[in-house]
């Protein structure tokens, strides 16, 4: 499993592949204040990207990977942030 | 030259040419439909084609042109005298293109930057022309003419696609720093590739492929900057689906089109790229301040700006950023300032911008607070054009048609002999295929000319393309007579002006052309192609010879590379050697290769005189005799099949004579009367074999045995040790004949045992395999070739030796006492095996080696035998051509040849097969003298 919960925090690490998009949909859509961690993400599939998209979380540890932490990492701290102002 | 692009290149010329002169009826009429639709349609064509051949710089340029053709053909503008410059320029280009995919069938190394230039160029009027038109992200799909889809989001962009020329919204929603350092590296560096504009909207379904789309965008060559987006996301979060792909990815990188095109080439239309200009990543960030910025500052932004006070500029700029929030739009202006004139002094156009935005933001920025620059674009691609070295736009744009041009003159100095050369042309080309491409390069000559010198044409030379009309109109303008057909001057020696550089390389295209039809089409009717040809014989010798020299000479680099390590101490310049040395030596074996299979040649050339042979020596002996010969079209070169030729006739004829019975013998044995000989040739691996079988009496081993002890060939012992197969083999012993009465046909004079040196010599082997009275059989085996050999190297009282690679089983190193006498042999214990030693220095006659320690073996085989020889040394391998003894060396039979190293010394190559044999026999002489 690349996808753990450990109390309040989601961790994703290694290669997130395509199978865990669902496990990680329903997660996120169990727990509304959980916080990412995605510190030890090496990569994650198209599929769990838009995951992260759908139901947007604080980032509460940004990735390592240089590609996801300057390609992706604002993108996904601007959903969170449309998120959040549309709930406020 | 591949067929296909045979075909493009003629078709492109023609397609090439048709446009350019519906550019030029354009000029005159802007928007006749015909004319549009005619050029569309070629340059559509050649689009299509050039996409076949995967000529992506000419793909990617011809889709602009093709874009700009599109909008006009839909009425959304017009093509003003600019923009069929541009667009001729394009032609000029492709007609280059054409000419060196002709020479090379390559597109030259510098297409893909001259076409981004010229496809930049296009996208320039085309933002310029059809700026107000919007075209809903169709542009790529509907201009490649297949139609529009979007995939299945046809209902739900994602993002802003409002003009395809313009830089799409999320580009300047993008962050601030990195559009920041995207525009720095473009206005820092000239050679950077171009910046490009991509938008990837993968599939639905992708995702059940096995797709990936994100790791597809993270492998993007150059990718500078990513944009990410959701759409059709369902209301209810519960219902959604995660394994249906609703992202969408626009990327910007930094990369050659070709790469990119080629990165996303599986991906077909759900990836769409267009060029962007450096301007658009210019866009403030941030809330407006909402207040204006103090007069006295902005005013003092200008004057400086005006007066080019860049420190001043600079140190002003960023005091007013010090004062403000970093969030606030007016900051972010200020910061691109500062960057425009750290990086681009001289571009005014977006320093003025810029300065405007901050001082009245509402007539530069629009709702969203960006800046279009899409208005702004046009004067500034034109700015830019002008200032540019590149030598087609050195051609000077037609100016506006009020003002009345000079008309050329025929004797301008200017023109050096191009109207002359054009003449000429128009002459050569008589046939009416060619024609009409002939008229038509001479009129598109004919009004680059015009536009080059800046000139109008005299109303004789009407704008007509009609060949015969031109030739005329020229000659009689040119003050030719029409019926002088040796009127044609001489090329110029002097080169044309540098204006008419492009028009000069397409005057010398189309008579290449031309030739190059008429020969075929003269060649066609009658002469066939030619398949083979004949060529000397010495011809094909020598060019054999110098591919030998060549892998000699190859041979020099390894000592080379050696000699800079070792006496230069060039460890680098070593490794590079060798590095080279391997891609020749790859180049040489190809060519060993070829030369090999020209070489090559069937058996038959030696089994066609067999049937002959043994029909005379069959009625001679009146033995009848039936002949089959089999596998007569196996092949090998040239000189083995030469060598075959001795041994085989003997074989043949000791078949005859010694294996077939006579006549009543064979009744006797209850044979059929007729007796069989059959040749046959197949190629076993590197070897061809021959086997030669009868159905004769066979050898008797009881026999050959007496007769070798009567001869004194072998002693008692001996004698009794031997086994049958060994027995059979004594016929091969030098001095040896069974048959009482020597026949004058097999002779006295030649032994079983020459033709077993003769074919030992040439690196082969000759087996025999006999049953008493049921027949003999002797196989042959020769190597395919036998201009390079591979030997392996050793050294024996410090000179160089070489002994043939396939012969050498192995090498190995053993403490001296591991070494045994047995009696007077000695011997090895090599894994389990007893081995005899033979000390190459007794063989040579050389003093014995004396160094203790240990000694080096070298395993061969003899005869199937593995024996040990005892060398000073080994050395590496090395591939040889291998000459054989000429003259009174001849007689040395211990060596096979001499070969020429690579240092220049000469190889002696031994010959194992008499070397040791000697050995054997000189042994057993002792023995037998012993004993007795």
């Amino acid at each position: 499993m690349t996808i753990q919960v450990k109390g309040k925090l989601l961790k994703l690490v290694d290669s997130c592949p395509v199978e865990e998009a669902e496990t990680l949909y329903e997660k996120l859509l169990d727990k509304p204040d959980v916080k990412l961690d995605l510190s030890g993400c090496q990569h994650m599939h198209s599929a769990v990207l838009q995951a992260l998209l759908m139901q947007p979380r604080e980032i509460k540890r940004p990735p390592t990977d240089a590609f996801l932490k300057q390609m992706v990492l604002p993108r996904l701290e601007i959903a969170w942030r449309d998120a959040q102002s549309d709930h406020g | 030259m591949d067929k296909l692009m045979a075909q493009f290149i003629e078709e492109g010329r023609d397609l090439v040419g048709s446009a350019a002169q519906g550019l030029l009826k354009l000029e005159k009429a802007p928007t006749d439909p015909e004319l549009l639709d005619g050029l569309f349609r070629d340059v559509h064509t050649l689009k299509g084609s050039a996409g076949v051949l995967e000529l992506n710089p000419m793909v990617s340029m011809v889709h602009v042109g093709e874009e700009l053709l599109q909008r006009a053909k839909e009425g959304e503008g017009t093509l003003d005298a600019e923009a069929i410059d541009v667009l001729l320029d394009c032609m000029d280009l492709l007609n280059v293109w054409l000419d060196a995919l002709e020479g090379s069938g390559q597109l030259p190394p510098q297409a893909a930057t001259d076409g981004d230039q010229l496809a930049g160029r296009l996208q320039a009027v085309l933002t310029r022309e059809f700026k107000v038109e919007a075209a809903p992200d169709t542009s790529a799909a509907e201009a490649g003419g297949e139609g529009v889809s979007w995939g299945l989001f046809d209902d739900a962009p994602p993002a802003d696609h409002s003009n395809a020329m313009a830089a799409p919204v999320w580009v300047a929603e993008l962050p601030e720093n990195e559009r920041r350092e995207l525009w720095l590296s473009a206005a820092r560096a000239d050679n950077e590739p171009p910046l490009w504009c991509l938008e990837f909207r993968p599939e639905a379904d992708c995702f059940f492929r096995g797709d990936d789309p994100l790791f597809m965008v993270r492998q993007t060559p150059g990718l500078s900057s990513l944009a990410i987006d959701l759409h059709a996301v369902d209301e209810d979060p519960a219902a959604q689906d995660v394994f249906q792909c609703r992202l969408w990815f626009g990327l910007l990188a930094r990369q050659s089109a070709p790469v990119l095109d080629e990165h996303f080439q599986y991906e077909g239309q759900t990836v769409s790229r267009r060029p962007l200009l450096s301007e658009a990543l210019v866009q403030p960030s941030g809330e407006p301040l909402g207040e204006p910025l103090d007069a006295a500052v902005l005013n003092d932004l200008h004057t400086f700006w005006a007066q080019g006070k860049t420190e001043a500029l600079l140190s002003s700029l960023k005091v007013q950023q010090e004062l403000l929030n970093p969030a606030t739009r007016e900051a972010s202006l200020l910061r691109w300032m500062t960057d425009v004139v750290t990086w681009q002094p001289d571009d005014a156009l977006v320093f003025d911008t810029l300065l405007q935005a901050l001082q009245s933001p509402s007539e530069v920025l629009d709702e969203a607070g960006r800046i279009d620059w899409l208005s702004l674009a046009g004067a500034r691609s034109e700015s830019r054009e002008n200032g540019s070295t590149e030598p087609t736009e050195t051609v000077a744009p037609e100016p506006a048609a009020a003002t009345p041009l000079p008309e050329l003159s025929p004797d301008d100095p200017r023109l050096g002999s191009v109207l002359q050369d054009q003449v000429r042309l128009l002459k050569q080309c008589r046939e009416p295929a060619i024609r009409v491409g002939a008229g038509r390069s001479v009129r598109t000559v004919l009004d680059h000319v015009a536009r080059a010198l800046a000139v109008s044409l005299p109303a004789t030379l009407a704008r007509t393309a009609d060949a015969d009309d031109l030739e005329q109109c020229l000659q009689t303008w040119l003050g030719q007579q029409a019926t002088s057909p040796a009127a044609a001057p001489k090329p110029p020696v002097a080169a044309p002006p540098p204006a008419a550089a492009p028009v000069a390389a397409l005057a010398e295209s189309a008579p290449g052309l031309s030739d190059e039809r008429a020969d075929r089409g003269g060649r066609e009717s009658q002469a066939p192609v030619i398949r083979a040809f004949k060529v000397d014989q010495e011809q094909v010798e020598n060019l054999g010879d110098l591919v030998g020299e060549l892998v000699v000479a190859k041979n020099a680099l390894p000592f080379l590379a050696h000699r800079a390590e070792q006496v230069f101490g060039e460890r680098q310049l070593g490794r590079e050697i060798r590095e080279q040395y391997n891609v020749i030596n790859r180049i040489t074996r190809a060519l060993q290769d070829a030369m090999m299979e020209v070489q090559m040649l069937p058996v038959a050339h030696v089994f066609d005189r067999f049937p002959r042979l043994v029909r005379d020596l069959s009625r001679k002996l009146d033995k009848p005799i039936d002949l089959t010969i089999d596998g007569e079209d196996t092949e090998a070169e040239k000189h083995v099949i030469e060598s075959l030729a001795d041994p085989l006739v003997h074989l043949m004829r000791n078949a005859i004579d010694h294996g077939i019975e006579s006549r009543a013998e064979r009744q006797a044995a209850g044979k059929d009367e007729v007796g069989k000989i059959s040749l046959q040739a197949w190629q076993d691996n590197e070897w061809v074999v021959i086997e030669v079988a009868d159905d004769g009496a066979g050898i008797d081993p009881e026999k050959t045995r007496r007769k070798a002890y009567e001869k004194g060939l072998l002693d008692e012992r001996r004698l009794h040790e031997m086994t049958e197969q060994e027995a059979i083999e004594l016929i091969f012993m030098p001095g040896f004949s069974t048959l009482e009465t020597a026949s004058d046909l097999s002779g006295r004079g030649v032994g079983m045992d020459v033709v077993r040196t003769t074919i030992e010599k040439s690196g082969g082997r000759l087996d025999v395999d006999s049953r008493l009275g049921e027949g003999s059989r002797f196989r042959l085996w020769l190597p395919l070739s036998m201009s390079i050999s591979q030997v392996m190297q050793i050294w024996i009282d410090g000179q160089r030796y070489g002994i043939p690679m396939d012969q050498v089983a192995e090498t190995v190193r053993l403490p001296r006492k591991r070494l045994h006498q047995f009696k007077d042999r000695e011997t090895v214990m090599l894994r389990d095996r007893v081995l005899p030693v033979s000390r190459a220095r007794e063989q040579l006659g050389l003093e014995p080696l004396d160094d203790g320690g240990t000694v080096a073996l070298l395993v061969v085989r003899y005869r199937g035998e593995p024996v040990a020889l005892m060398v000073d040394d080994f050395s590496e391998g090395v591939e040889v051509i291998l000459k054989p003894m000429e003259g009174a060396l001849e007689q040395l039979g211990v060596y096979q040849g001499t070969a020429l190293l690579g240092d220049g010394s000469v190889l002696l190559v031994l010959n194992l097969a008499v070397m040791l044999s000697s050995v054997k026999l000189e042994e057993e002489v002792n023995d037998h003298s012993g004993e007795r």
